[in-house]
């Protein structure tokens, strides 16, 4: 993209030429939340694994796919594969129909069925929102947010909060070598590392809050206060009728199989 | 009017830094101690020296931002909140002024990380264990020895959260003795947390 190219983005609404990149915002996210919550609500694996299949095969149509797995196989280790263990080794020996036998202690199907219900109700809520955060930018949804009446001072402190993670993290690694060439050893053992904390961290903290003032001041100069209507350089093209009607059969399709798994299930 | 606004707008700038404090304190604290989280050192901070309001908005935003790296973290969102609404509430109380009373609010925070978040991922998780250190070193052999599943559950995280919230007061307490006077006193909560009486006219804002 060159310069003209760049500047001439700004005249029209954002698109990426993605159906999934461009679908509105906040309509995304109601879909979302609602998919997600359907998972966690029924906690049935007949209703996680379709939902993290769907969420799969939403991401397998974007760039984002490899992120999307790499996050995934991580959490699954990280959370699943524990539990799973711990949830075996809880139930093992317990009556009822056996599975299979561990350390030739049974392992009843309940606590199996339990794993399975258990690691889709993970997986189906954690892809849904993974589709969801590596396909949409922040300042897009608050801007969507914005204009359906949330206040600029809280957009801002969203989209602020995103950029000082940044900075901090940054301010973070010069603190480090900082200390490291004034000699505080900050590799090596659980000691040495335990030592060296708070003489990277303190540093970060303090002088991140101090800053704060000037921050203050600058805000104050360039009028952050003004009263008056508050414009975008970006814009988002409102939610489409097409839009609007997947959410909202989304919304009640999620109803519908909350009542019948918890019925049914 | 102007002061008071100046103020909010301190606050207001203090809310993303202590969002960005929670992650970089998890970050570094956790990967070395594997049971102290930190992850709550900045709501417990802003709420502190800003109010409970303040404090709130940290725990939830913190919450909201975790989601993009685990969504799961959403059903944690009101334990992180509640952080902060106690600190603003305590910090009333004047319990930050001495290290004392700031450790001995522990019980405190940890029935709110340790119990009440038990009992969310107890339920959050089908009434059963959740892998996690707690359960694994305490809960079940908790169980195994008779002790009832949610008990066990929320017993283990209790003591294994106020390890975590003692690291986390401690932490506080010296970030707010070590920041100075003349910034604190700037804050909405800055009088509860300092010793030093400055009069409205010499804040020079």
């Amino acid at each position: 993209m060159n310069e003209a190219e760049f500047i001439d983005s700004f005249r029209h609404d954002q698109k990426k030429g993605h159906w999934w990149y461009d679908f509105n915002p906040l309509c995304k996210l109601i879909t979302v939340l609602c998919l997600g919550f359907t998972s966690m609500i029924v906690f049935r694996w007949q209703v996680g694994l379709p939902i993290f299949v769907l969420a799969t095969l939403i991401a397998a149509t974007t760039p984002a796919f490899k992120t999307y797995i790499k996050t995934i196989g991580i959490m699954f280790a990280l959370s699943c594969i524990l539990t799973i263990g711990v949830r075996l080794y809880v139930h093992m020996g317990d009556p009822g129909p056996v599975a299979f036998h561990i350390f030739g202690k049974p392992v009843p199907v309940s606590a199996v069925i339990s794993c399975l219900d258990m690691t889709f109700m993970i997986e189906g809520f954690l892809g849904i929102f993974m589709a969801f955060f590596l396909t949409t930018e922040m300042r897009d949804l608050c801007c969507d947010l914005e204009r359906l009446g949330m206040s600029p001072t809280a957009s801002f402190m969203v989209l602020s909060t995103f950029a000082c993670i940044g900075s901090i993290k940054e301010k973070l690694g010069t603190v480090r070598e900082s200390q490291r060439a004034r000699g505080i050893e900050t590799e090596g053992g659980f000691a040495v590392k335990v030592k060296s904390v708070l003489p990277v961290l303190f540093p970060v903290i303090i002088s991140s809050m101090t800053g704060i003032e000037d921050k203050t001041l600058a805000m104050n100069a360039r009028a952050f206060a003004a009263r008056g209507k508050h414009t975008s350089m970006r814009k988002i093209a409102p939610a489409s009728g097409m839009e609007k009607a997947v959410t909202i059969a989304v919304f009640l399709l999620c109803i519908a199989i909350c009542v019948l798994g918890k019925l049914y299930l | 009017m102007k002061k008071e606004r100046k103020m909010d707008k301190m606050t207001l700038l203090l809310i993303p830094l202590a969002v960005a404090i929670n992650m970089v304190c998890y970050n570094v604290i956790y990967p070395i101690t594997t049971v102290i989280l930190g992850d709550s050192i900045g709501t417990i901070l802003v709420g502190g020296i800003c109010g409970p309001i303040p404090g709130l908005i940290v725990g939830l935003l913190s919450n909201l931002v975790n989601v993009v790296k685990n969504p799961v973290m959403i059903v944690m969102a009101p334990l992180n909140m509640a952080f902060g609404l106690a600190s603003g509430l305590l910090a009333k109380k004047g319990i930050y002024k001495k290290l004392w009373k700031t450790l001995l609010t522990t019980p405190i925070y940890g029935f709110i990380g340790g119990w009440c978040s038990g009992t969310i991922i107890f339920f959050a998780m089908g009434g059963d264990f959740w892998g996690n250190m707690a359960s694994v070193l305490m809960g079940i052999p908790m169980y195994q020895a008779g002790v009832p599943k949610y008990l066990a559950m929320a017993i283990s995280s209790l003591c294994f959260d106020c390890i975590d919230k003692i690291v986390c007061l401690l932490v506080v307490f010296l970030v707010i003795k070590a920041l100075p006077d003349r910034f604190l006193i700037k804050l909405p909560y800055g009088k509860y947390v300092t010793d030093i009486k400055i009069e409205e006219n010499e804040l020079d804002i």
